[in-house]
């Protein structure tokens, strides 16, 4: 039906207006095609929109008949019509194959017509119809055809660019939210979360993963949102692998639909998929997956590229913040570093430098139980004694039930007294609780099965977590301490184990983990040092005081000796003319008459004479010990002293002497008189068995064996030697093969030698002669300072 | 007659046991030094000696020793003013040992002792 011209301009005209009300497009396209059919030119009519990737037609909207929703842009009609930019005059419009649905609903007859909507330059869609049963198309109605369709495919741009412009704007939005809030947190956790948040929200998925590989100093992370609940992270991410798309290993952004994910519904959502590495420069520092787009509308090219942009925007502040926070860590590991350090440093100074044991103990154990030290709700200082194997309790510090802890927390809060106050207190001695108490109580011999013992024996630290079922804890400690978990760790001292420090947290419960356990060993080593040192200073200081009073009694006993000595010469002096007079009065009295005046004066001389005996008797009693007084003698000058008495002798019997003193011997504490003996005895025995001349020779020199000093004398003749038959018995007393002898020189020699802890001893010498060896210990250098 | 050989450096001492060992019945000889006493026991053969031990020149000890050399059966009885000696084991070869008293009779108890057990 051919329009004239009037029609033509009223249909033009209400085209127009619907093109540029403000109705949604669908609606728009509608009343144009309603108008179309209504104005009989068309039977019926429906409008194609060619997609963004300009690959498909899809059916925008249609009038009195079932169009196909969609057609190829291959089919080679709407090839023509949009490559060609031209309309096609089909005669039959049922020949038009792959344009109506397979419906049971009548084929149109007529003729067919499709028009390319294109505004001069562009190509939007398709105009496909079918005419009124035999009418066909004249210029003039082509004509308006044609300027409907350009009016149409102006209505498509505009709301296309209209809605292109809303969605960059969107993006740009979006981009611009997501780098401010990636830019916002500080918190790696915090920015993926909210940054796949977002994403999940534009893109209109159900759910999405993000994963951010960590490398040396962070960790890897993986953040996973879903709005399906039964989806689980791990299941998801296993099977995106098994479908090839690995989240460790995406290198580029890709839109995938992968099949056979439906298969396993409920691991995966949806087959449609959209991933891309997050990327900072060339840098890939992780990737993002989003799965199960809403709505039927499947993912484009252009929401890949939205992704890449995105996630090039968000890597930046990814990677910042994974630095922020890798410092961070590294920086509280080193401040927990040098908090730790700092307070081992300060209590390494104030252990190493208290030599009291028992403040030491207390510093120890106070550096164990404070806060600011190692915290420990109570702790146990042990010494292990290597000689006799025990292990014996010293101290014992931290309160005596949790009430008590509670104020003392309390306190220690309140005054602000930390572990230095503490350190530095002067009264710091034995602590008073009923723990020191039960902690000096506690001795555990070698022979028990016990946990200390066992510390000491493997040199080793044992964390007891849960101590009533752990075999190598005895019960008899256990209801000691009172307690579920507790710790041990030996204090060393140069590789040796000093002691035990027994911790818990008895109070608050406080696991004792293995940061706890590494700190207090590091301690204890220190501790254990300056334990052994303290202790080695007690002993010192133990044995100085012994020396102090050995030498007191010393001084003591010296003076003693001179007042014995002079005591002895004065008894001495005075008994003689006491003996004289007594003696004589005696016998004067003996001869004076019973009755006689004289008797009695002279019994008066006898008593007072017996009394002054009496006293010096007590005297020279008191004085005995000092009267063999010993000293040191040097033996050398005592040898060449004696041989000088001898000198006359050895000449008439033609002895030669030879001397080798040696200079470095020391001293020997005898009596001098004593040794001076000995020497004439074995010169006296020398020289009578050199009665036709010989060699008499003397030696002296130092030896030293288990760390004693000795002087030895060798005195050799070369007589006819000790026949062997006698050489045993020559040491007895009043054994003597010569006619003048009496036998004891040999035995008075020995028992002199042997007094002082000496040897004596003799040898024949081949070529005849016998020699006789002395050997006495030397005065010990230190005794003589 | 047992002869007795009093040595001692004190003329007074060796007065008093003159007296006091001749009423006992005994012949007493004296000397004044251990030369002395050494020359007079080749000449006057004595049955017993006591010897003082603090004497100058040759002690009482030496003494003792030069007189066992002589004869080593002669019975010697060791007079101390006090009891050193009684520890030194020079002192074994002497037959007694008496601290000198005013009150003579351990010594004089001593020589008889002696001089029954040599007589047998
Ligand atoms: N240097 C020597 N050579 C050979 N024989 C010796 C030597 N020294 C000691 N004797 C033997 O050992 C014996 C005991 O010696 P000892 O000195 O004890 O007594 P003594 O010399 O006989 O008498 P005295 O009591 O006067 O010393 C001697 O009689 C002698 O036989
Ligand atoms: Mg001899």
């Amino acid at each position: 039906m051919p329009l004239d011209n009037k029609k033509s301009i009223d249909l033009l005209c209400s085209i127009i207006a619907i093109s540029n009300s403000n109705l949604p497009l669908a609606d728009r396209l509608n009343q144009i095609l309603d108008i179309l059919c209504g104005s009989l030119i068309f039977e019926s009519v429906a409008l194609y929109t060619l997609d963004a990737e300009k690959e498909r037609l899809y059916l925008a909207a249609s009038r009195n008949m079932d169009y196909l929703a969609e057609i190829k842009i291959s089919d080679s009609f709407a090839e023509q019509a949009l490559i060609e930019n031209r309309h096609i005059i089909f005669d039959n419009i049922a020949a038009g194959e792959g344009l109506f649905k397979d419906t049971d609903s009548p084929r149109p007859a007529g003729k067919g017509a499709v028009f390319p909507v294109s505004d001069g330059n562009f190509s939007y869609g398709l105009m496909i119809a079918n005419l009124p049963a035999g009418q066909s198309l004249n210029d003039s109605d082509l004509h308006i055809i044609k300027t409907i369709s350009s009016e149409v495919a102006g209505t498509i741009r505009n709301v296309q660019l209209y809605s292109n412009a809303k969605k960059v704007v969107e993006e740009l939005h979006l981009i611009n939210e997501v780098s401010e809030s990636a830019n916002s947190s500080n918190n790696i956790d915090e920015l993926l979360q909210l940054t796949l948040n977002k994403l999940i929200e534009w893109f209109g998925v159900r759910c999405g993963i993000i994963n951010i590989t960590g490398d040396n100093g962070s960790s890897e992370r993986t953040i996973f949102l879903s709005h399906q609940s039964e989806l689980a992270q791990d299941n998801v991410i296993q099977h995106c692998k098994e479908c090839g798309l690995d989240i460790h290993t995406i290198e580029e952004a890709v839109l995938l639909s992968l099949t056979g994910l439906s298969e396993s519904a409920g691991t995966c959502p949806s087959e449609a998929v959209i991933a891309a590495p997050i990327l900072n420069g060339d840098k890939r520092i992780g990737a993002i997956i989003l799965f199960g787009k809403r709505g039927e509308t499947p993912f484009t090219k252009e929401d890949l590229q939205l992704l890449r942009n995105l996630t090039a925007q968000v890597a930046p502040a990814i990677e910042n913040t994974v630095l922020l926070e890798k410092t961070k860590v590294i920086g509280r590991e080193r401040e927990v570093m040098v908090q730790e350090l700092s307070m081992l440093f300060d209590l390494n100074k104030a252990i190493m430098t208290t030599i009291d044991l028992d403040r030491l103990l207390h510093i120890i154990l106070t550096a164990v139980t404070m806060g600011d030290g190692f915290g420990f709700n109570r702790a146990i200082l042990f010494l292990y004694n290597k000689s006799t194997g025990y292990i014996q309790g010293m101290m014992g510090v931290g309160p005596d039930s949790s009430e008590a802890a509670g104020n003392i927390w309390h306190d220690i809060h309140e005054k602000g007294k930390t572990l230095n106050d503490i350190i530095e207190d002067e009264e710091l001695k034995q602590p008073q609780s009923q723990l020191n108490e039960l902690a000096k109580g506690m001795r555990v011999s070698e022979s028990e099965k016990s946990i200390l013992q066992l510390t000491v024996k493997e040199k080793k630290a044992f964390n007891i977590s849960d101590a009533w079922s752990d075999p190598r804890v005895n019960r008899d400690l256990l209801t000691k301490l009172n307690c579920k978990a507790f710790a041990t760790v030996p204090l060393m001292a140069s590789g040796r184990v000093a002691g035990i420090i027994l911790v818990d947290n008895i109070y608050n419960n406080r696991p004792i983990d293995d940061d706890d356990i590494r700190l207090l060993t590091i301690f204890a080593n220190q501790a254990g040092t300056a334990i052994e040192n303290s202790i080695l200073y007690r002993d010192i200081q133990k044995a100085h005081k012994e020396v102090k009073a050995v030498q007191n009694k010393l001084i003591h006993s010296e003076k003693l000796a001179a007042l014995g000595e002079m005591a002895a010469g004065i008894a001495h002096e005075i008994r003689n003319p006491l003996v004289s007079i007594g003696g004589f009065a005696r016998r004067l009295a003996r001869h004076t008459g019973e009755n006689d005046r004289e008797s009695g004066y002279v019994d008066i001389i006898c008593k007072e004479v017996e009394r002054l005996e009496n006293i010096l008797n007590d005297i020279l009693v008191f004085s005995k010990e000092a009267s063999v007084e010993s000293g040191q003698q040097d033996i050398n000058s005592l040898i060449e002293e004696t041989l000088q008495f001898f000198w006359n002798d050895f000449e008439k019997c033609g002895i030669e002497v030879e001397q080798a003193l040696s200079p470095d011997i020391g001293y020997v504490k005898t009596n001098r008189q004593q040794l001076k003996q000995v020497f004439i005895n074995l010169f006296a025995n020398a020289k009578h068995a050199m009665e036709n001349g010989g060699k008499l020779n003397v030696k002296s020199y130092p030896s030293e064996s288990e760390d004693k000093i000795y002087v030895h004398v060798d005195i050799t003749d070369s007589g006819e030697g000790i026949p062997l038959d006698i050489i045993n018995n020559i040491f007895n007393p009043f054994f003597t093969t010569k006619d003048s002898g009496i036998g004891l020189g040999l035995a008075i020699t020995h028992k002199i030698i042997s007094s002082y802890g000496g040897e004596i001893k003799v040898m024949n010498i081949k070529d005849g002669g016998a020699t006789f060896s002395i050997r006495m210990p030397a005065v010990n250098q230190d005794d003589l300072l | 007659m047992k002869k007795i050989l009093v040595v001692d450096d004190e003329e007074n001492i060796r007065f008093l046991y003159k007296e006091e060992l001749g009423d006992e019945g005994y012949e007493v000889v004296l000397a004044s030094s251990g030369k002395e006493a050494l020359e007079l026991l080749e000449a006057n053969k004595p049955d017993l000696i006591t010897l003082d031990i603090k004497m100058p020149e040759m002690d009482g000890i030496e003494t003792l020793k030069k007189i066992k050399e002589i004869d080593k059966g002669m019975p010697v009885i060791l007079c101390t003013a006090y009891g050193q000696y009684k520890q030194d084991f020079s002192s074994w070869a002497s037959d007694a040992y008496v601290v000198k008293s005013a009150d003579l009779k351990e010594l004089k108890e001593t020589i008889s002792k002696i001089l029954e057990k040599t007589a047998m």
